[in-house]
């Protein structure tokens, strides 16, 4: 947006007054105080006022002094401040000399101001550094650029006394500050300082307070070996010493967490980069104020012990954000900093959940008095071809809008999926998506997840007319839309979700080839998809092409235990003979593969699906990468790590087309070409990497062919499949030339945290057609 | 005793002629069937007080498996019915719908153990019925049976009673009777001696009601397995249910084949199981006494009911989880995204 040129088209004379009215992230991030200064410096008059759904600003002066206001506006903004969209118009003079900031008359709050948890700025870590600044290793300090926020708020608009932070009273330092516009903690609602506000301490196994400094205690209790509890912004991390093999087992022994990968928060930037393999866009992500996990290839040789992410090329990786992981790290160059909680279970937030992990998860607690409102994760991301993609959207995201077009007048509630839980509310054409709320098998993801959406259909002043919900008869979420108000239920596709939601983020309302690739979903022709080309309008799709069905024996067995799926696809090869064809790597006779295939044989809880997700785990089984997994796509995970090794590959294994419509895709000509390399002696990670180009030469292949068939301009991914980064990049390579556009997840995550999105975008556009 | 001169039963068995007279009165010997069962109803001397009635139908296949066979579930599943009303069982009826064609030995076979199973139930055939239908209209036998059992003064067992604080225990090992009919029928072989847990549940239930007030309900875990039963109970009394995955019984054949199967032994019928919910005050002695007979001898307390989410069944896993328990809406669906 060019700023400037807006206003040169306004001002007609050498003076004039302008009103404003900015859009975007504008309110609770020092908006006010910046304009107030900028227009200040600029010899401005008139005012800054807070509306109910942005900023309105006067300006009057000169036409230079407006134009280097315009170019102030651009270039010198307050770090979280963002304008999505600008009006000017040129209104009377009224020959005022000063500018003022006025306070909001409006009621009734603001439906402009999402507040975002934020990293501690660089002036903060200033002063904390400062030993004769009054807030000299402060562990709460914050200002208006910066901290807590959504973790903290009870409700909207916000303000102190809707957030954790009322049942601390300002002192005079504070509340000086925080009246100040000139000050950089004017309205900084989370304000404190070391005499008046939230203090640290640390706990033992017994809830006994530990003396002495409780920072230097908690480093020492580290440095020592042990696993501590440490409440940060949306819940509590377990802390131990990256380095140390000994700490990092325990911690795996304690989580009842046997190889998933665990974060590791680095010191600092340069720290991090002797560690991982970074580019421009991976730095920018990690400094970012949002300051995101963001998966990394370690640098090799490794420098820290295995066991913080077996079988796996990548490491989670962050910065410390809040200013008590500041402190600490003065000590560490490293530090796994995962959940505390069991796997998919919420994370611990409260005091009383502490007591269920302390002694037995962890050995003791940095713990404070600063309650938290919200339960959020840490946002994840990974950065395929330079392009940043959620893998889970929480911290310093939520509860920012995504904005959906169509809108709709009334308020749709997506429920989302089953595991990786969100849900979606809409208000116009804004989508409000949750945090990232785990597995929702689980009751107390369940109860949370009951809790998040009243505690956001209360702030957000919305109840859903329409609730959209999966499918999937057996979901949590299908089963509680019954049991929620609202005028009407609709079901959709697991996969078309999938694919909507990518559009939703690009605002595509005409048709696109929608590739969803996945675990399982709901198809509702009694088979399970995964491998689906959909036509996909924002209101409806049709299936065009699928991966070719094979049994899933033993249902979610089979998603455990990859060599199944290995054996099926031998089974597609060989029928009867398949075990007595299977390659070396895999030991079919330690395993009881007979049983296997008459389950198949006799369709014994052995569902036909188009899985792609399952076409991962069989080639990594047949290369011995997936005999059990612990936890979901491990198996396609080490197989990606494996390709790694190789790099570029220019053969591929060819799939087979069928001619019926749908389009069967079949993927046992791919797997007789790795057997066949397999026999032939050629190396695993080669393999691995052949089959890698050839899935997204097929994606490629298949949805270029089928755009020019429909019409369609561009191909959509999403899908857990797609968090597969070499995938992407092969595909975002092959397709640069096609003429089509190949659309990334940009804003929410392809795995299932992004499907309540695309489900709340479905019934907006069948609102929009009159199809609902 | 009279014999069946036919290898294979006939459509003329049901006819009404003198081969169907000649079928009935060599069932009613077979059976132990009580004297006046060919008339048109058994009229039935009764002690004044409450009556339990029930009835069920049988289709199970394989027809014969390890542990019993269609004949003896007959008579379990609905003495079961009676036994966990807090009933002693008294009298059952008989009707059987039989294929053309379907081998008099195998009738023999499933009679006898009518009659034995009866026996131990101290149950009596009172009444019963034969139709022959044409080969292909039936899966070799269907048999239909009804009950009826007296329930003693100053017993009410009822799913809707049971309150905070109230034990659960499960009498034995779940899953084995579904796990050994699936293993038969589909002749998938897990290694390991599964067999059927169908039994007579009035051996456990008569003198424990007899000894213990303090039962408030009882459910036999059969279709939807024990995980039906609970669910039925935490929605029937609007309470919480809450067990202990490592504390559930579970065979090692059966959790075995489970695994292989990608079952949850939670869900997988039982025909001699069955859960009991009783008061803190006593749980401890009624499990005792249920571990003391040969039924209950593997009795757990598995879980209490707490104050929660009413119509809940939570699970503490073995990995820290709180699973929610609930019953599939078909077809059981992979749920893994």
């Amino acid at each position: 947006m060019d700023i400037r040129k807006i206003f040169e088209s306004k001002i007609e004379g050498e003076a004039g007054r302008l009103a404003l009215t900015v859009r975007g992230r504008v309110q609770g991030v020092g908006f006010r105080p910046s304009i107030y200064r900028l227009a200040a410096e600029a010899g401005l008059a008139g005012f800054v006022r807070n509306t109910r759904r942005g900023v309105l600003i006067e300006v009057e002066g000169s036409r230079e002094a407006i134009l280097s206001f315009a170019s102030a506006l651009e270039n010198d903004l307050p770090p979280l401040a963002r304008i999505d969209s600008l009006e000017a118009e040129a209104v009377e003079t009224n020959g005022e000399s000063e500018f003022v900031i006025v306070e909001s008359e409006e009621a009734g709050g603001s439906d402009a101001l999402y507040p975002v948890d934020t990293a501690v700025c660089a002036d903060c870590l200033r002063e904390m550094g400062d030993s004769e600044d009054p807030r000299h290793r402060y562990p709460f300090i914050n200002c208006t650029n910066c901290g807590p926020r959504f973790t903290i708020i009870e409700g909207l608009p916000y303000d102190r006394p809707l957030t954790t932070m009322s049942e601390f009273e300002m002192d005079d330092l504070c509340s000086g500050q925080y009246a100040d516009p000139s000050d950089r903690r004017f309205h900084a609602e989370p304000i404190s300082c070391p005499n008046c506000g939230p203090t640290l301490s640390l706990i033992d196994a017994d809830m006994q307070e530990i003396s002495g400094d409780p920072v230097d205690e908690a480093k020492r209790l580290i440095a020592a070996g042990k696993i501590l509890a440490i409440k940060g912004l949306g819940g509590y991390h377990l802390a131990c010493l990256a380095a140390s093999v000994a700490a990092v087992s325990t911690l795996r022994e304690r989580k009842k967490r046997p190889a998933k990968p665990f974060a590791v928060m680095f010191r600092d930037i340069d720290t991090l980069e002797r560690y991982c393999e970074t580019g421009e866009v991976e730095r920018k992500l990690l400094l970012s104020p949002e300051a995101p996990i963001v998966l990394l290839r370690r640098k090799k040789p490794g420098l820290l012990p295995a066991g913080i992410a077996p079988g796996n090329a990548f490491t989670g990786a962050f910065l410390p954000y809040t200013p008590v992981h500041h402190l600490l790290m003065e000590d560490f160059e490293a530090l796994i900093m995962t959940s505390a909680n069991f796997t998919d279970e919420p994370l611990i937030s409260n005091e009383e959940e502490l007591l269920g992990i302390l002694g037995t998860m962890a050995d003791a607690a940095l713990v404070n008095d600063r309650r938290i409102a919200h339960k959020c994760d840490d946002s994840i991301f990974f950065v395929p071809g330079g392009v940043p993609v959620p893998v889970r959207r929480a911290r310093g995201f939520v509860p920012e809008p995504v904005p959906i077009s169509p809108g709709a007048d009334v308020c749709i509630l997506g429920l989302g999926g089953q595991e990786k839980g969100t849900f979606t509310l809409t208000r116009g054409d804004s989508a409000f998506v949750s945090p990232h709320l785990g597995d929702m098998g689980d009751y107390r993801s369940e109860k949370n997840y009951r809790r998040e959406l009243d505690s956001f259909e209360k702030m957000l002043s919305v109840s859903p007319s329409i609730i959209v919900r999966d499918m999937h008869p057996d979901y949590f979420t299908s089963r509680i839309a019954k049991l929620l108000p609202a005028d009407r239920i609709i079901e959709v596709q697991h996969h078309h979700a999938h694919a909507v939601s990518v559009m939703a983020e690009y605002g595509l309302s005409e048709p696109v080839i929608g590739v969803s690739f996945d675990g399982t979903g709901y198809g509702g022709d009694g088979t399970l998809w995964g491998g689906e080309f959909l036509l996909a309008h924002p209101h409806d799709f049709r299936r065009l092409a699928h991966l070719k069905c094979v049994p899933l024996p033993g249902g979610e067995k089979a998603v455990r235990e990859p060599w199944r799926m290995s054996l099926m696809y031998l089974r597609e090869l060989y029928g009867a003979s398949a075990v007595d064809n299977a390659p070396q790597g895999l030991p079919l006779g330690d395993l009881p593969a007979e049983i296997i295939m008459e389950m198949a044989d006799r369709n014994i809880n052995s569902m036909m699906t188009s899985s792609a997700g399952r076409l991962f785990d069989a080639v990594a089984g047949l290369l011995g990468l997936g005999l059990r997994v612990s936890y979901e796509a491990q198996a396609a995970i080490a197989l990606e790590s494996l390709a790694l090794e190789k790099g570029p590959v220019g053969k591929r294994y060819s799939f087979g087309y069928g001619e019926n419509h749908p389009v069967e895709i079949d993927a046992a000509p791919v797997i007789a070409g790795i057997l066949e390399d397999l026999g032939a002696g050629v190396e695993q990670a080669e393999i691995a990497a052949v089959f890698h180009e050839s899935v997204a030469g097929m994606i490629v292949d298949t949805a270029v062919r089928l755009a020019s068939l429909n019409g369609c301009q561009a191909a959509v991914l999403s899908g857990g499949v797609f968090q597969n980064r070499l995938l992407c990049e092969r595909v975002m390579e092959l397709s640069a030339r096609t003429g089509i556009d190949f659309l990334m997840h940009r804003m929410v995550p392809p795995n299932d945290g992004g499907v309540s999105l695309g489900q709340v975008q479905i019934a907006a556009a069948r609102i929009a057609k009159g199809t609902l | 005793m009279s014999r069946l001169e036919d290898e294979k039963i006939l459509l003329a068995h049901g006819g009404g002629g003198i081969m169907m007279k000649e079928l009935v009165s060599f069932l009613v010997d077979m059976v132990g069937g009580q004297e006046g069962a060919l008339q048109d109803s058994a009229v039935l001397d009764v002690p004044a007080g409450r009556l339990a009635f029930t009835t069920d139908s049988f289709v199970v296949h394989p027809l014969f498996f390890p542990g019993g066979d269609i004949g003896h579930l007959a008579v379990c599943g609905t003495v079961n019915d009676l036994a966990v009303c807090g009933a002693v069982p008294k009298f059952i009826s008989l009707a059987m719908i039989i294929e053309e064609g379907f081998p008099v030995t195998d009738l023999e076979r499933i009679a006898s153990s009518i009659r034995a199973a009866a026996e131990e139930a101290g149950v009596t055939v009172v009444t019963g019925d034969t139709k022959v239908v044409d080969r292909g209209k039936a899966d070799g036998i269907f048999i239909n049976t009804a009950g009826i059992g007296i329930v003693p003064a100053g017993i009410f067992l009822s799913s809707d009673s049971a309150v905070e604080g109230d034990r659960i225990i499960v009498s034995g090992t779940i899953g084995d009777h579904g796990l050994a009919i699936l293993s038969m029928r589909e002749g998938i072989d897990f290694g390991s001696d599964l067999k059927s847990d169908a039994a007579p549940l009035s051996k456990l239930t008569v003198p424990l009601l007899e000894n213990f007030a303090s039962i408030r309900a009882m459910r036999d875990a059969t279709r939807g397995g024990l995980a039906a039963v609970l669910n039925e109970i935490a929605v029937d009394s609007n309470i919480c249910v809450r067990i202990e995955e490592e504390l559930i019984p579970v065979a090692e054949a059966v959790r075995n084949g489970c695994e292989l199967m990608g079952y949850d032994p939670l869900n997988i019928a039982n025909e001699g199981k069955l859960v009991a919910i009783v008061d803190p005050g006593e749980a401890d002695a009624v499990l005792e006494a249920m571990r003391g007979m040969e039924l209950g001898k593997d009795a757990v307390i598995i879980g209490e009911v707490v104050a929660g989410p009413v119509g809940r069944v939570i699970m503490k896993t073995s990995f820290g989880g709180e699973r929610v328990v609930d019953l599939p809406y078909g077809d059981l669906l992979p749920r893994i995204c």
